[in-house]
């Protein structure tokens, strides 16, 4: 190859790559785009059944939050809505109302009414997760309250509704069980067999403007069914092995324990056409307050037998609420088909087995003492 | 150029591993468990260790065929071996499948940066970039290539172990960690055949295994097998820790189910904290280091095609290749018709010549033994030119 040659293709190799490679293509300035953080979820018209809420904050509250210099007086954040008969169209919908990109790539937090149409839910949740530009890694929590009164709640995290809910649901220990549910989680146990999906369930008073994220609603596929109350839920958390600060009472001698939590594990059994299923649940606590100045050994093994009693049967209460409502949340169902594929494969409808199944629920708690301060 | 040592730049064991191994592991490996989940739910572990195993023999099949002239490549003695018609065909069938391999490659790499990082960029651009860089690569020949390689693919390599371990974290189903014990074959076979093609581009070792020097062909054969005991270990991990996130059920609504696990890695609080997807862009070097090996092997069986014996040809032979390449990738509109080419005619072809090439020339070399000698004298003979 001659050195003309040789130097004709170096040029020509240097420029096709700068064409070719370089990030001018996709390169937006941030400045222009509005970078949508939380997206909500809910019915629309008879003719267009999804609206689609994009909310992102403004440039200025952007620009002072990126500079640290504190809280915004200016509304944080924006909303606008879309309406469609799918994501794309409600997308375009949304587009057309501002001059700014609207920009799928940061949304962290997906907000879903309780009323929207399973349908609409399930075709709105798939085509999302099939945006490439999103992430898999947002939250996802359902509301029972109107989607714009919660997408517009004051919170202390510079006025981000988006960042308080990421930010409660991202640190575990910051809540009493850990509710927080990723979009891609939510969508697996969705569309598995033998197991019901949940979300956590986010009200907000309008008095008080005051956020509680202390239920559960749980969901047969893409349909909201119910939601669990506060206590319900600490059982919830503790069958799933997500209890972090759950507390009890014992009335028999004014004993109160704290920081109940541990993991769970579920196992199925087949026993001449009978299904069993055994919660073990393993659990650590703190004991708080107590009658007696001093806790003998005996008597905290005793405080420990007691408790775990109390927890087993109030676990199993609500066990059997769910089956009598025919909602199967942990996915009794889901392990019979990994632990005996056959048996499962019988079931035409699992839903109609779950009810027959024989639940047992072991909690083995082991009571701290550090916490009595008397 | 005056002997056959000379003629030949010639690569370590090592580097003919590595080379081998990066011809075929960026295959299919974003779509990966996808076809074995599919069809064999949780028993798709078993089909891959299957496709693993199947894999292992067909290499030694392809050795055992190499070792009959060792330091000429297939397309230059299969002629000679086989009749005119017969090489000529395999020749072409070789350089098509080269060419095809190379094709949905890079309209599957495409589809993936054009749908999840760069939805901006026009694909004929992406595609440009690739044929570029995998150009530069196989420029200056096999051991600049290999030394690249060495350099690039496994650190690459070694870093998605480590963020795969990182992945073990969002893991939600440790029970399906275990390997299935009541299998269902027909599904099992099934998910194993679609699975293959993760595994079919190690018949690069055959048009690479004259260019390793003497010496180091034993250690290079251990090299390529270490290298697919290595790719069955990883590709393990992937499987386990994906099927043990997302469970069997969901893995086949996902459009590429391993970006999608490491695209929920996240480092909370590290300066990268999406990780996973720093990861998947660096897998472009996978990527290239097929590209390139499949460039290399395409000049090669090209020169043995057309009879050109210039090293000098051996760079243009390249571009064409290259340019072949471009044009067809930016003719496929999207990915799920490169899959389809795949399944309908990668793997059966693909299947049929790495398991009947080798029987027919071994039976031939066993049958036509004065001609094998013939041809390993004129291999070594020194004034035999050659390409780089």
């Amino acid at each position: 190859m001659t050195k003309f040659l040789r130097s004709a293709m170096r040029v020509f190799t240097i420029v096709m790559l700068l064409i070719s490679l370089a990030g001018c293509w996709d390169n937006r300035p941030v400045d222009e785009r509005d970078l949508v953080f939380t997206l909500g979820l809910e019915n629309g018209t008879p003719t267009m059944p999804l609206k689609m809420i994009f909310q992102f904050p403004t440039p200025p509250a952007l620009i002072k939050y990126a500079a640290h210099s504190g809280i915004s007086k200016m509304t944080p954040v924006a909303d606008v809505s879309g309406l469609g008969r799918s994501v794309a169209q409600c997308f375009n919908d949304g587009q057309s109302q501002v001059s700014r990109d609207l920009y799928l790539g940061q949304i962290q937090l997906v907000e879903v009414s309780s009323q929207l149409k399973p349908q609409v839910m399930r075709h709105a949740l798939i085509s999302l997760t099939r945006i490439g530009t999103m992430d898999m890694t947002p939250f996802i929590f359902v509301t029972t309250e109107p989607l714009d009164l919660v997408m517009k709640a004051k919170t202390d995290q510079d006025q981000f509704p988006t960042l308080y809910y990421s930010a409660l649901f991202s640190c575990k220990h910051c809540q009493t069980d850990n509710l927080g549910v990723k979009l891609w989680q939510f969508m697996e146990d969705a569309v598995t067999p033998g197991v019901d999906p949940h979300l956590p369930d986010v009200i907000v008073e309008p008095a008080k403007q005051q956020i509680s994220v202390d239920q559960v609603a749980l969901y047969r596929h893409f349909q909201f069914v119910t939601v669990l109350s506060p206590l319900e839920t600490q059982d919830f958390g503790l069958l799933e092995g997500l209890a972090n600060k759950v507390s009890l009472y014992l009335p028999r001698g004014h004993i109160s324990l704290r920081s109940i939590h541990g993991n769970a594990n579920l196992r199925t059994s087949v026993n001449h056409g009978i299904i069993h299923a055994v919660f073990r649940i393993n659990l650590t606590s703190t004991l708080a307050d107590t009658g007696q100045v001093i806790v003998t050994p005996a008597q905290n093994a005793q405080i420990a037998t007691e408790a775990s009693q109390q927890l087993a049967n109030s676990c199993l209460s609500l066990l059997k609420y769910t089956q009598r409502m025919d909602l199967d949340p942990w996915g009794v169902g889901r392990m019979l088909s990994w632990q005996h594929p056959r048996t499962f494969a019988k079931f035409k409808h699992w839903h109609q087995e779950y009810p027959k199944v024989v639940m047992t629920v072991q909690v083995h708690l082991h009571v701290y003492r550090l916490g009595n301060i008397k | 150029m005056n002997n056959a040592h000379e003629r030949l730049p010639r690569i370590s064991g090592l580097q003919f591993g590595t080379m081998v191994t990066a011809g075929y592991m960026a295959m299919g490996v974003f779509y990966f468990p996808r076809e074995l989940v599919t069809s064999a739910g949780r028993d798709g572990i078993w089909g891959l260790w299957l496709d693993g195993a199947i894999t292992f023999g067909l290499m030694a099949l392809s050795f055992a065929m190499s070792h009959i002239v060792p330091n000429e490549t297939f397309g230059e003695f299969s002629s000679q071996l086989l009749s005119k018609p017969v090489g000529l065909l395999l020749g072409l069938v070789t350089i098509a499948y080269h060419l095809l391999l190379a094709v949905v490659m890079v309209v599957e790499f495409t589809s993936l940066f054009d749908n999840d990082f760069l939805s901006g960029t026009p694909a004929w651009a992406i595609i440009a970039s690739l044929m570029l860089a995998s150009l530069y690569m196989a420029w200056s020949g096999a051991a600049t290539l290999a030394r690249v390689l060495q350099a690039g693919y496994i650190p690459m390599v070694i870093l998605s172990i480590a963020t795969l371990m990182v992945a073990g974290s969002v893991m939600r189903h440790t029970t399906l960690l275990l390997p299935p014990t009541n299998i269902q074959f027909i599904p099992l076979l099934q998910g194993s055949y679609r699975q293959y093609f993760i595994f079919i581009g190690f018949e690069v070792s055959i048009t690479l295994y004259p260019f390793i020097r003497n010496e180091d062909r034993k250690a290079a054969e251990y090299y390529a097998y270490g290298g697919l005991a290595l790719m069955i270990g990883i590709l393990t991990i992937m499987y386990e820790v994906s099927i043990a996130t997302f469970g069997p059920a969901y893995i086949p609504l996902m459009r590429w189910p391993m970006v999608n696990l490491m695209r929920i890695v996240e480092i909370s609080g590290f300066f990268i904290d999406k990780w996973g997807s720093l990861v998947i862009v660096l897998w472009t070097i996978a990527v290239l280091g097929f590209m390139a090996v499949r460039l290399w092997c395409t000049a090669h069986d090209l020169a043995a095609l057309l009879s050109i014996r210039s090293v000098g040809a051996y760079r243009y032979l390249l571009l064409l290749g290259a340019t072949i390449v471009w044009i067809i990738s930016m003719l496929i509109p999207n990915a799920a018709i490169s899959d389809y080419i795949t399944q309908q005619y990668l793997i059966p072809i693909g299947l049929i010549y790495l398991t009947t090439i080798p029987i027919l020339v071994i039976i031939m070399g066993l049958l036509r033994k004065k001609t094998v000698r013939k041809l390993r004298v004129s291999s070594e003979d020194p004034t035999t030119p050659g390409l780089k």
